[in-house]
Formats: structure tokens, sequence, C-alpha cells
């Protein structure tokens, strides 16, 4: 049993870091343009499908592969931000988050397109033999995700809370007009953070599918996970994304493991629902206000 | 520093300003007043490129301005403090500071940025004590200091000021009109946008009258002062 349970919490926290690094994506969007980017689990598809031709069709080694398809998935993001949404003729949030929508439909269009509809895989980073730690068996390529994820949320903490650049990016996203008052591009600005998103999606894909196998269509349902991960843990808080990724990935793993398979999805989402009841600004969410 | 041409600015059907023409030169304080609606915000958006204007031309330092970006205007140095402050409340005060020096790149910049960081500072002494605060739990007019100072630790050759008095207390608007003199005392030049047209007109050099959208009186603001139809329109009844 005990060992069980170290197992269940070893693969939640895989799980759990793969949806924080989704979270991250949606928090970096909301911290520039005040919207919901639905194309977010779509950039992790993008990139794992960029690193399969990079490996197999190039047969480039695995770092650059990497490089390289993190790079192609931030300039698809870039181009969303320049091509899309800033074309639109109503900067209303409804209208913007609907293009997202469009651009997601369109990706996964075009995924199908170009790579097909079957099942692709990718190599582990570091061999397939599972490590014993704590009695729980565990693939390297969960340390890899958990370790990537890490330094993800690193990064991004220092970029919004201790660069000029991260400081200005919020600085758009609460008043894009004060902000370019103060000389800041405010569209290349945008145009940066669904770079970032791009990349940081990316990097998701790259990291799990090895474990998971994808599908050109898996980036609806994850999404949707790291989406209420975001919201849990406090929407377009960097901070709040991993608490809340981590948290929907262990109470899946655990509710799967302890309670019943069937249900994991349904006790992940009932806690979601309580904790907006009793907290509708997520677990690290900041009440707003000011004076006026 | 400052020429402005047959400026016509439409908001959808709107026709907002009907041919400005008007010029502010290096040192100067000139005022614009009027009622709501009259233009004002209107024109100082068309200078910052936050509108665009439809015809005519605006000319800062020599250099052709209508069209461009916002950001690009602000790196010529036109920078304009919006009505209602803007500033950003989920930061603190000093980081708002730090964004109004956004610009500053060169390490030469950046060793400016700190003389004109403690010049703000003794300018409104006030804010030194609350760097580190959130600027949204700030007071009405400790946000407008922080809003203008945060526009004065850029490279601000023009300041541009809307309705900088709107909203706060008696005792805060004679403190913000103080800071303003005092700022062309040391060599600034300023373009105020006021409904307060009283305290508008004491502090400025000279004044331009907005009315739907036209420049309907200009002068000299101590002739505007004593003017019949200024008094009667804007400066209510005499103070006895």
């Amino acid at each position: 049993m005990n060992q069980n349970l170290a197992q269940f919490i070893f693969s939640g926290t895989t799980t759990g870091a793969i949806y924080a690094l989704i979270a991250l994506g949606f928090c970096i969007v909301e911290n520039s343009m005040k919207i919901v980017n639905f194309a977010q689990g779509d950039f992790l598809t993008l990139g794992g499908m960029f690193m399969f031709s990079m490996l197999y069709a190039l047969h480039l080694s695995i770092l650059p592969a990497i490089v390289l398809s993190v790079l192609a998935v931030a300039l698809i993001g870039a181009a969303m931000e320049r091509f899309a949404l800033r074309l639109a003729k109503s900067k209303e949030t409804v209208v913007l988050v609907f293009i997202t929508i469009g651009a997601s439909i369109f990706i996964r269009g075009g995924i199908k397109l170009i790579w097909g509809k079957s099942p692709k895989s990718l190599p582990y980073f570091s061999g397939a033999h599972p490590i014993d730690l704590l009695g729980a068996r565990i693939l390297p390529q969960s340390l890899w995700v958990i370790g990537g994820t890490i330094a993800v949320f690193l990064a991004l903490h220092h970029f919004f809370h201790h660069t000029k650049q991260g400081k200005a990016m919020k600085a758009v996203a609460y008043d894009p007009k004060a902000a370019a008052l103060m000389g800041i591009n405010v569209e290349a600005m945008m145009m940066l953070s669904l770079a970032l998103a791009g990349g940081v999606g990316a990097v998701a894909g790259i990291l799990i599918i090895p474990i998971t196998t994808m599908t050109f269509d898996m980036g609806v349902m994850l999404g949707l996970k790291g989406f209420a991960a975001a919201v849990l843990g406090g929407y377009g808080d960097v901070m709040g994304a991993v608490i809340g990724g981590l948290l929907l990935g262990l109470l899946e793993s655990l509710g799967a493991g302890l309670i019943s398979s069937t249900y994991k999805d349904v006790i992940a989402f009932v806690v979601l629902l309580l904790v907006l009841f009793l907290r509708p600004r997520g677990i690290l969410g900041k009440e707003e206000w000011e004076r006026v | 520093m400052l020429i402005v041409q047959d400026l016509h600015v439409y908001y959808g059907g709107l026709h907002a300003l009907k041919g400005v023409n008007l010029h502010v030169s290096k040192g100067e304080i000139v005022a614009i007043i009027g009622r709501n609606g009259a233009g004002k915000t209107t024109l100082l958006n068309a200078l910052s490129g936050l509108v665009k204007a439809q015809r005519g031309t605006i000319t800062f330092r020599g250099i052709p301005i209508q069209g461009k970006k916002p950001h690009k205007i602000v790196r010529l140095g036109l920078c304009q403090v919006p009505e209602g402050r803007r500033i950003f409340a989920p930061l603190t005060v000093s980081e708002n500071l730090e964004l109004g020096a956004y610009l500053k790149r060169t390490p030469q910049e950046k060793a400016k940025s700190k003389e004109d960081l403690d010049y703000v500072l003794q300018l409104f002494p006030l804010l030194k004590k609350r760097l580190h605060l959130r600027a949204g739990i700030l007071s009405g007019g400790e946000q407008q200091m922080l809003a203008i100072g945060r526009a004065l630790v850029g490279n601000t050759k023009l300041l541009a000021l809307d309705e900088p008095s709107l909203g706060l207390a008696p005792m805060v608007v004679k403190e913000i009109f103080n800071v303003i003199s005092r700022l062309r005392d040391d060599g600034g030049t300023i373009l105020l946008v006021e409904q307060n047209a009283r305290e508008a007109l004491s502090v400025s050099d000279r004044a331009y009258v907005l009315e739907a959208g036209r420049v309907a009186i200009k002068g000299p603001s101590s002739r505007l002062l004593e003017e019949e139809k200024v008094k009667t329109a804007y400066l209510g009844k005499k103070r006895r």
C-alpha cells in the first residue's frame, strides 16, 4: 500500500508538472493580453510533431531538435498574434478568445494534414530503465518532465518579477494605453508573449510525449486540464499555475489509484469546482481592488 | 517645440477636432481649457498617437509625428500623463517609476535615470515613503503625483498633462499646481489640459480655449483671465 502510494504520488507529480507547464502558457498570455488562449494545448502537440520531424526526417540529434522545435512553435505563436489577433477590428475579449479557438482548430487541421492521424511517439531523453525511488519505480523521463517544469517556472518567475520587460508585459495587460504612454511597444509585447507561450507549450509536448505518445488532437483535453489548473491556482499567477497543475495531477492520480480510475476526471473536476465555490479567484489569486 | 496645424479627428461619425492650430515653445506652459466634450483629451491623444488624425500635421522638435505609433512619439520626448492617472495599480510605486524610465537603456541614460528619480522624489517627498507599496492603495492625490513622476523620469521634453486636478481635494490641487510652476522654473515645457480654468490660467503663460473641436479664443493667460467672454463662460462668478 505504501509503495503504491509513492507510485501514485510520482505519477501524479509527472502529469501535474505537464498541467503546470500548460497552465504557465495560459498565464503568460493572460499577463499581456488578458485573454484565454485556447490554442495553448495545440502548441504542445505542435512541439511534439516538430520534434518528431526533426528527429526522424532531418535526423538531428536530440538537443538541436529540441531547440529548433521550441523556436518553430514560438514563431507560430508570434505569427498567431501578428496575423490573427492583431488584425481583429474589435479588441473585445470575447472576439479575441474566439480567434484563439479558431487558431486552435486551424492548427489541429494543419497537423492532421502534415503529420497525419496516426499516433506517434518520441524517444526517451535518457533511457527507458525505471529507477527505484522510495519504493516507487519511475521513468527517467518523469524526472526530465519535473526538472523541465521547475526550470521553466523559475525562468518565468524571474521574468515577471525581476525584469523590466516582464513588468512592462504586466503593465500592458493592466492598461495598454498607459503602457504605450511609457514608451512600451504594446503590439511587440503581445507578440513576444504569444511567442513565449508557444515556446513553453512546445517544451511541454517534447517532455511528455515520450511517455504518452501523441495524436493530432491530444491538445484539446490537455489544454482543458491545463486551463483548469491555471484557474485552480489563480488565473495569471505564475506560482499559482504550478500549484494548480501539481494539485490537479495528484488528485487525478490518487483518485484513480485509491478510489476508482473510472472517476479520476470526475474527482479532479469536483475538487476544482469546490475550490472555486469557496475561493473564486483560485488558490493564489489576488483580490482585485484599487482606489479610483 | 510643438506645432499643430489644421488638425482634424473623427470618431466614427463624430467630428471631434475641426481644424485645430496651436504651438508650444520651449520653456512655456500652455493651457488648453474648455468644457467636457470640447475635444481637449482627443487633442492630447492625437498628439500621443493614441487616436488617428485624419487631416493636418503635428510637428514635434521639427519631426512630423502624425501617424506614428505611441511608443515612437514617447521616444521623441512627448510624454502624456493621461486623464484619470492610469497608474499600474498592481505594481509597486517604485515599479511604476521604473516603467516610466522604460526607454532608458544605455548606461548613460540609466545614470541620468537615477538623477531624474531623485528629482521626482524631491518634487514629491510623499512618494519616497511609499516606494514599496502597491500603487493601487495610494490616495487619489498620491496617484496623481506618481503619474506625473512616472512621466518625468522618462526622456521628457514636453510634458502633456490631462486634467491633473480632476477629482482631487482643493489642498492637493494647489500642491499639484505648485509643482507645475516649479517645473516651469526648472526649464520644463508643459501642455496643460484643464477644466479648472482659473487655476490653469493662473499658472500658464498662454492659453487656448477649445469649443466644440475648434480654438475659440487664444492669447496670453493673463489677458484671458480678464476677458469678459472667458470670465462668464469658464471662470464662473467672480470671487470676492
